[in-house]
């Protein structure tokens, strides 16, 4: 695989970045990501995926926008309000990077779907709103041993952890007991946005090696006093999901 | 006496005074903390992190010694040690 002219010149940037250069380039040309939930984290993280030159980033979400995704939701436009998530955000993506493959798939993950809809990639993203489909997503990602780079927000607030499977916790092992869903989470845009950048900059360096991943910590944002920190998180040997590894 | 370094995040961190603070207490298990806390410095840190119902915690919240949950060792009755750290958070689920 090569660069054309044209993307020496688009990601000039950051290919300058000590330890990128050409060939971290085209590891992120060669990768596969799926984004599972197009939404206040999913549209954030998309745009820096395809922006930073990820070769084909698979875009799932079963929803269609409404005029209340607008404050965080920001691939959908006034005019995208009533058409499919995964639709409008691929048309953007590929109108803002056409050197990249983009797939939209319109579908709600369950147990019994989650290879043909995610199937096989490189790093998942997690861009849900609820915790039902976390586990899910958890479970696929440790049996296929691929990366899943958990977010969740709320308010001002927001945490994030990068699981990769039989190296760190995997996401039941942080969470033995399902929490609680909320019905409807108040949130101010730029607190997804936040945690979205930060799960762009894990997928590039899980993909091209650079610097430390998030594994077997979990960092906290709290943007109302601007503090971010971290806990430690470790294996459950017990894990139901992932104790095999 | 031991000490403890108690850190607690999101709406939890407001009810104390600093998120990041050590604690000289004679508290050998996580419910007992969590008693002195309430006693010391404010019992809505108790009442929001138990559910007042079954005196377990609360499905909200998560509590971790040295980065392990508390479910996988010995839930509230986890033993705890001269600098120890304990950590409370909400997570939070919204996309």
């Amino acid at each position: 695989m090569s660069l054309s002219p044209s993307e020496l010149e688009r990601y000039e940037r950051q290919m300058l970045i000590s330890g990128w250069g050409v060939e971290g380039q085209k590891k992120l040309k060669s990768a596969k990501v799926a984004v599972v939930g197009i939404g206040g984290l999913g549209c954030s993280a998309a745009i820096y995926l395809a922006a930073a030159g990820i070769g084909k980033i698979i875009l799932v979400d079963k929803g269609k926008f409404k005029l209340n995704n607008l404050n965080r939701q920001i691939l959908c436009w006034q005019r995208d309000v009533g058409k499919f998530k995964a639709e409008v955000a691929k048309e953007k993506l590929e109108a803002l990077n056409p050197e990249i493959e983009v797939e939209a798939v319109v579908a709600e993950i369950t147990k019994d779907n989650a290879h043909d809809v995610i199937g096989d990639v490189d790093v998942v993203l997690d861009g849900q709103d609820n915790w039902k489909t976390r586990f899910i997503i958890n479970e696929y990602c440790v049996r296929h041993s691929i990366p899943f780079i958990h977010a969740g927000v709320s308010a001002l607030h927001g945490q994030m952890t990068t699981i990769v499977p039989g190296k760190g916790p995997c996401f039941r092992c942080i969470f033995p007991k399902d929490p609680p869903e909320v019905e409807k989470i108040l949130v101010l845009g730029a607190t997804p946005a936040l945690l979205a950048s930060l799960q762009v900059m894990e997928t590039v360096k899980l993909v091209t090696g650079i610097g430390k991943p998030l594994v077997g910590r979990m960092l906290f944002a709290n943007g109302e006093e601007m503090v971010f920190e971290t806990v430690e998180v470790k294996r459950n040997v017990e894990c139901p999901v992932c104790s095999n590894l | 006496m031991p000490k403890l370094t108690i850190r607690s995040f999101a709406t939890l961190g407001e009810l104390l005074p600093s998120k990041n603070m050590e604690v000289s207490t004679s508290a050998t298990t996580v419910q007992q903390l969590i008693d002195f806390i309430a006693k010391e410095y404010n019992p809505r840190f108790k009442e929001q992190i138990i559910d007042p119902k079954t005196g377990k915690v609360h499905g909200l919240y998560k509590i971790f010694v040295n980065g392990r949950d508390i479910d996988f060792v010995d839930r509230l009755e986890t033993k705890l040690k001269d600098g120890d750290n304990v950590a409370f958070f909400p997570p939070v689920g919204g996309g």
